[in-house]
């Protein structure tokens, strides 16, 4: 864990993710509804970025278009280098969405085979491959076990050892401990940033919780809603290793204020 | 973890306390049959018991030649005399067999149909505004005045036997089948969809691994469903016919024969056979879709 430098070497070079000038918008004439507008955020490799905002701020809708699961009509995004389409081509993502989408027919073992499946890879191999996944988020035993045999917390950690499936380099991630309870969250969080500390994945996270954006983010995207867009992009300047004393730092406190500014901001734009 | 290894272990238990409720309404029923079999040939006892042919009213009663509701004695000796060879073309079990066979091979050829038809209703538009009011329309034709004129046409083109009667049951099945097909392979939570656009997974992959899944337990209901009007279907096949098999011939000769107790025998043979296919097809819905919760 001490290996892991304070920043990562090179990183203003190439950021991972580029976007600029990027605005979206549904419907035409009088119907128009602008979802985001006016976006630019860059983020590096290593990063842990949190968006967070009210609800309509477009935070989900950046996610899903950095994912090319939603297409832009302004402006432009570069993912690892390519459009977001290449880049979903060349599976340069892992996708954690709101509720866990397990397949039920499907173990838990079984599901996170699933990505591998589709790429092909022989299925011992990808046995293999999913059990290291599933036990990295902490489930070995549960892996014969079906959806609707695990918990909440349980099925959205199988979601996640999913999306780490083929390895990528990014996780996107929205708002996936949504609906867990205030323990089990906490919990989640903790292994959540373990998981990224070890994996040295790059993240982008999509929260409603401001404790959990701070406790897991290098950085927090702050954003308003009608039109939907940034208002702020806080620097999470906290150890890179987090844990239960954290939350405790004055710091920390300072921090969650400062977010709470700026979503008040948001809420008055 | 805890409710998942408790509903394992409380399972049976419950499923025992489940049984009794319909146990003790069958249980009645079969006590209150001698009374209501004893009730309802009275007048006929009352005459048989003039002319002097038994002794006492309620021994009459339950031995009449052509009762309204055969007595339990009577029946049990109707059904052993029909079960008397065990085996051969003038049995009720091979005859009920037979009627079953046809029906799972009515069920089968629907199914297969089905999944053509109802693969193309869910993803091809045109397809569905050209075919469906047709599909619809055709399961309006009664089923009585269609059998008759399929078994003639097929028999011109020397398809007989068994088959013509399992297409009249499949053409029922038919239905029920193809609606379930294409309503479940259309009914996707879009966040699958998302899942696998991730994935850049090919419409093959979604379709066999996604959506036919998902498809699966509706299809098996329906199935269930189909059956019983599949059942229906063999037995009007085998009764608008001309057939020497099935459970639809046996009903037609008892009739013919003035046999009251036999058509007693062979419409719970009938009951019966009907009860076994849909235990038969609960029971390959277990095995097709082993990731249910048992309830």
């Amino acid at each position: 864990m001490s290996a892991v430098p304070e920043s990562p070497p090179s990183a203003d070079a190439h950021p991972l993710v580029d976007i600029s000038g990027l605005g979206k918008h549904y419907g035409s004439g009088t119907e128009r509804h602008l979802a985001l507008t006016g976006v630019d955020l860059t983020i590096h490799r290593g990063d842990f970025v949190s968006l967070i905002g009210p609800s309509g701020c477009g935070k989900t809708t950046l996610l899903r278009i950095l994912a090319d699961l939603e297409s832009i009509t302004e402006g432009s995004v570069s993912v690892g280098g390519l459009s977001p389409r290449e880049a979903r081509m060349a599976r340069l993502y892992g996708y954690v969405f709101q509720a866990p989408t397990l397949l039920d027919w499907r173990s838990a073992l079984a599901n996170v085979m699933l990505p591998l499946q589709v790429m092909g890879r022989p299925k011992a191999e990808a046995r293999k491959t999913a059990l290291e996944r599933l036990e990295q988020v902490g489930l070995t035993e549960a892996a014969r076990r079906y959806p609707w045999q695990l918990s909440g917390g349980q099925q959205q950690r199988v979601s996640i050892a999913r999306a780490l499936a083929l390895d990528p380099e990014l996780l996107f991630m929205d708002e996936p401990f949504g609906a867990l309870d205030e323990i089990t969250r906490e919990r989640m969080n903790q292994d959540l940033h373990d998981l990224w500390l070890r994996t040295h994945k790059t993240a982008v996270f999509v929260t409603h919780s401001i404790a959990e954006a701070v406790f897991l983010s290098t950085r927090i995207v702050v954003m308003s809603a009608n039109p939907g867009g940034i208002t702020r992009v806080l620097d999470v300047d906290l150890p890179r290793e987090r844990n239960f004393e954290t939350r405790s730092l004055p710091r920390f406190f300072e921090l969650v204020n400062e977010v709470h500014e700026g979503l008040r901001d948001a809420y008055a734009v | 973890m805890s409710t998942a290894a408790g509903a394992g272990t409380a399972m049976p238990l419950k499923r025992l306390i489940g049984i009794w409720p319909v146990a003790a309404v069958g249980l009645a029923m079969l006590l209150l049959w001698p009374l209501i079999a004893f009730l309802v040939n009275l007048p006929a006892a009352r005459e048989a018991l003039a002319q002097g042919g038994c002794t006492g009213l309620y021994a009459c009663a339950s031995t009449l030649n052509s009762p309204i509701l055969p007595a339990p004695l009577q029946f049990l000796d109707g059904a052993a005399q029909m079960l008397n060879p065990l085996w051969g073309r003038s049995s009720l079990l091979f005859n009920a067999l037979y009627t079953g066979w046809e029906t799972l091979l009515g069920l089968l050829l629907a199914l297969f149909v089905s999944f053509f038809t109802g693969t193309l209703l869910a993803f091809s538009r045109p397809f569905e505004r050209a075919t469906l009011p047709w599909i619809v329309a055709s399961q309006n034709v009664p089923i009585i005045a269609l059998a008759p004129v399929l078994v003639v046409l097929l028999g011109r083109f020397g398809v007989q036997g068994l088959l013509p009667k399992a297409l009249i049951s499949g053409y029922i099945a038919f239905f029920a089948l193809t609606v379930g097909v294409a309503r479940g392979l259309a009914s996707l939570d879009p966040l699958r969809l998302d899942l696998m656009r991730s994935y850049c997974a090919s419409p093959w992959f979604v379709y066999w691994h996604v959506r036919l899944p998902v498809a699966l337990p509706l299809i098996m209901t329906n199935l269930k469903v189909a059956a019983a009007g599949a059942l229906v279907g063999a037995i009007v096949a085998e009764l608008s016919t001309v057939t020497f098999s099935g459970l639809g011939a046996m009903l037609l000769a008892r009739y013919y024969a003035g046999d009251i107790i036999g058509l007693w025998v062979v419409m719970a043979a009938s009951g019966l056979l009907g009860i076994a296919l849909y235990a038969l097809l609960s029971l390959l819905e277990r095995v097709v879709t082993p990731w249910s919760p048992r309830h």
